[in-house]
């Protein structure tokens, strides 16, 4: 692998970071802070508190996901890095 | 219906944050194939957001008229949460809900617990929709032990929850009563469905906790109520078969106490289902605590033959507690001839409203049926005479009870199945084969005694037979020294041709006029008809499997027997079976000539049915 290589997996493991930063913290991720009981209540908002506590859920595991998914890549970057870097210093 | 109450200015702030979400949602992506499942995450929240969420909200915010959601003030009687009514107090709009609650909290439980057993009833559960919406937590609350306990604490003792069961109780009986009169009625089923599922909840919720009771748990709660909700109580909690039949008979004798003279229970003369149809059922659906149930009440054949509204579950409780798979025929006996007595001496000067004992005989049929040789060969096991048993078979017959007892019959199938006539060692149990044979022949004898003319039965019964005789061949065959004929015989003898063969010839009445000109012409015993049946499905099999051909079935000449027509068509079955030898292999042409010898032969066919 190249140097070339290793900067393609690390800066695919940025907009992996990127986009899990987001899901994390996007507003989807905490609308159901905003459908409890101060909001409305009965079998169709329970229904929806539910459902948004569901995706809050969904969107975090995610963030998780994609951050370990990333840490993957970024360790592949520096394996690749360090295999290109050996044959330049012999 | 339940209700949903909602504060306008905090939902319309959810919907802005949803629409704001959803876009928000929509300007970010991330095309890196490891990011594929959150991307579809990120669809699928999108797609609720807009296709199910954004829509609710929008037509509750913009009041877009709906059915299943009208604006409503709730009251303070009404049963549901009571802090939904103290949030309209606030300001909160209330509309109907037409989603059932996913969830109920404890908290919810215990005040609806304790809104049912301290509240008014009658205000409480005055609407149909509360009533659905009752049902719909109480099956959650029943679900969940942690609500169970909750709902259950509010309760002290047994009274509250009789005030409860009576109330829906109630409801029940009037709406089964309303069925019966307006059969057919949409509304009343639903409702009486509704109240199904209500009492189930209820009993579940009921009967769960810790029980010590040695025997089971007794649901002492049913002697606080009228009997048929106690008998509605009953039939959905599930007890021992001790506590069934104990609470069963509590509870019918409660309720039939002073009957005819004295009516306390509109149910027992209304036409809907009553206590006792009720408890039937149940119990018909335990077979040892039908068992239990019947051996109880056999000195009282008053509460079983006259109190429910519907023979059918008189017949299914007799069926199932006399079922000969778990049932021995001694204990059978104990049950049946008592009530067979009665049902005797019932047809004789009974008055009013008692049913009369002929009334009585056609569903005995299919109960007596399974144990037909009991009422001959093997009389004595019911401790009578065979004299008596052939009384009694004939009087069932002419009374009405031909048609259930061939019904019956078929279930001899199973049974023939199941008790092998082969031994062990390949060889026919010629003991249990004659007891078969007659048996049948002392059928024969009680159809002729009691004159059954109605050549709809008479049709049946031949119809019986056929399916009989093709299932007695296999039996004999199977493992036997039948190398040559397997044991498919009954497809055989059951086949077009074979059919419309004896059809040809009489054997089996093609429809009902032929049938009644048949019996009238010819005295055919039925003896007669399983042996010709049984070597034509025999002989079938050899035509089917090539190793006969067709032609030889003009070798069997059945008509115009002179004497007893029993005797000469074993005679000429004999004479048919010899004149196979020439066409066949030895070994074939000796099982052929056993299957004739055992439905045919001396064993079979007895002066005694000549008279």
């Amino acid at each position: 692998m190249s140097l070339a290589d290793a900067e393609l997996l690390r800066s695919r493991a940025i907009r992996l970071r990127a986009f899990g930063a987001f899901l994390r913290s996007c507003d989807a991720a905490s609308l159901y802070l905003r459908s409890d009981l101060n909001t409305w209540a009965g079998p169709t908002p329970q229904h929806c508190f539910d459902e948004l506590t569901t995706f809050r859920a969904d969107l975090r595991r995610m963030h998780d996901d994609l951050v370990n998914m990333a840490i993957r890549l970024e360790r592949d970057a520096e394996t690749a890095a360090a295999a290109a870097l050996v044959p330049a210093t012999r | 219906m339940p209700y949903m109450g909602f504060d306008r200015e905090n939902l319309e702030a959810l919907r802005t944050a949803m629409r704001r979400a959803n876009e928000q949602l929509g300007s970010q992506s991330c095309c890196d194939p490891l990011a594929m499942t959150a991307t579809h995450t990120v669809s699928k929240v999108q797609a609720a957001l807009q296709l199910t969420w954004l829509p609710v909200l929008d037509g509750i915010l913009q009041c877009m008229a709906m059915e299943s959601r009208v604006p409503v003030r709730i009251g303070a009687d009404d049963l549901q949460p009571v802090w939904l009514a103290s949030r309209q107090e606030m300001g909160w709009q209330i509309v109907t809900d037409p989603m059932q609650p996913l969830t109920v909290s404890i908290a919810q439980a215990t005040a609806l617990g304790e809104s049912l057993a301290d509240g008014d009833l009658e205000e409480l559960l005055d609407t149909e929709a509360e009533l659905i919406w009752l049902a719909g937590v109480l099956a959650i609350i029943a679900d969940e032990p942690a609500l169970t306990v909750a709902f259950r604490n509010a309760f002290d003792g047994d009274e509250p929850w009789a005030e409860l069961f009576a109330r829906i109780g109630g409801a029940h009986g009037d709406a089964g009563q309303h069925l019966a009169f307006n059969p057919g009625t949409i509304e009343d089923q639903q409702r009486l469905e509704l109240l199904e599922q209500l009492i189930g909840s209820l009993t579940m919720t009921y009967a769960s906790g810790p029980h010590t009771g040695r025997t089971g748990f007794y649901p002492t709660v049913i002697t606080l109520v009228e009997p048929y909700t106690a008998a509605l109580i009953v039939a959905h909690i599930s007890l021992t078969p001790q506590m069934l039949v104990a609470a069963s008979t509590d509870i019918l004798s409660r309720w039939y106490e002073g009957f005819p003279d004295r009516f306390v229970y509109p149910d027992l003369a209304g036409p809907g289902p009553n206590t006792a149809d009720i408890l039937f059922a149940a119990l018909a659906a335990d077979p040892p605590a039908a068992t239990a149930f019947l051996l109880r009440i056999s000195d009282q054949p008053g509460l079983l033959l006259r109190t429910a509204h519907d023979d059918g579950n008189v017949e299914l409780l007799l069926i199932a507690g006399t079922n000969p798979g778990h049932v021995s025929a001694a204990l059978a006996g104990q049950i049946l001839v008592p009530l067979i007595e009665t049902i005797g001496a019932w047809s004789v000067g009974s008055l009013g409203t008692a049913p009369r004992g002929e009334d009585l005989a056609p569903l005995m049929g299919s109960v007596v049926a399974p144990w037909l040789l009991q009422f001959g060969p093997r009389a004595e096991e019911f401790g009578w005479r065979k004299d008596q048993g052939d009384l009694v078979l004939s009087w069932l017959l002419a009374n009405g009870a031909a048609a259930n007892l061939a019904a019956g019959i078929a279930g001899w199938h199973d049974r023939l199945a199941s008790e092998p006539l082969i031994r062990d060692n390949g060889t026919l149990d010629i003991v249990a084969l004659n007891e078969m044979l007659e048996m049948f022949m002392q059928l024969e004898r009680a159809v002729r005694d009691s004159e059954v003319s109605r050549a709809a039965a008479d049709r049946i019964l031949a119809d019986a037979i056929f399916y009989l005789a093709v299932t007695l061949l296999p039996n004999a065959a199977r493992g036997s020294v039948v190398v040559g004929i397997a044991a498919d015989v009954a497809m055989s003898a059951a086949a077009p041709a074979i059919r419309s063969w004896t059809e040809d010839q009489g054997w089996v009445p093609p429809n009902e006029a032929d049938a009644r000109s048949a019996a009238q012409s010819k005295f055919g015993s039925r003896v007669a008809d399983i042996a010709v049946l049984s070597v034509l499905g025999a002989v079938g099999q050899l035509i089917d499997s090539g190793k006969l051909p067709p032609e030889v079935l003009d070798r069997l000449d059945l008509s115009n027997p002179a004497g007893c027509v029993a005797t000469e068509t074993a005679d000429r079955l004999v004479e048919f079976g010899y004149s196979l030898e020439p066409d066949l292999d030895p070994q074939t042409f000796t099982s052929v000539m056993l299957i004739i010898e055992a439905v045919a032969g001396p064993v079979a066919v007895t002066s005694d049915l000549c008279g």
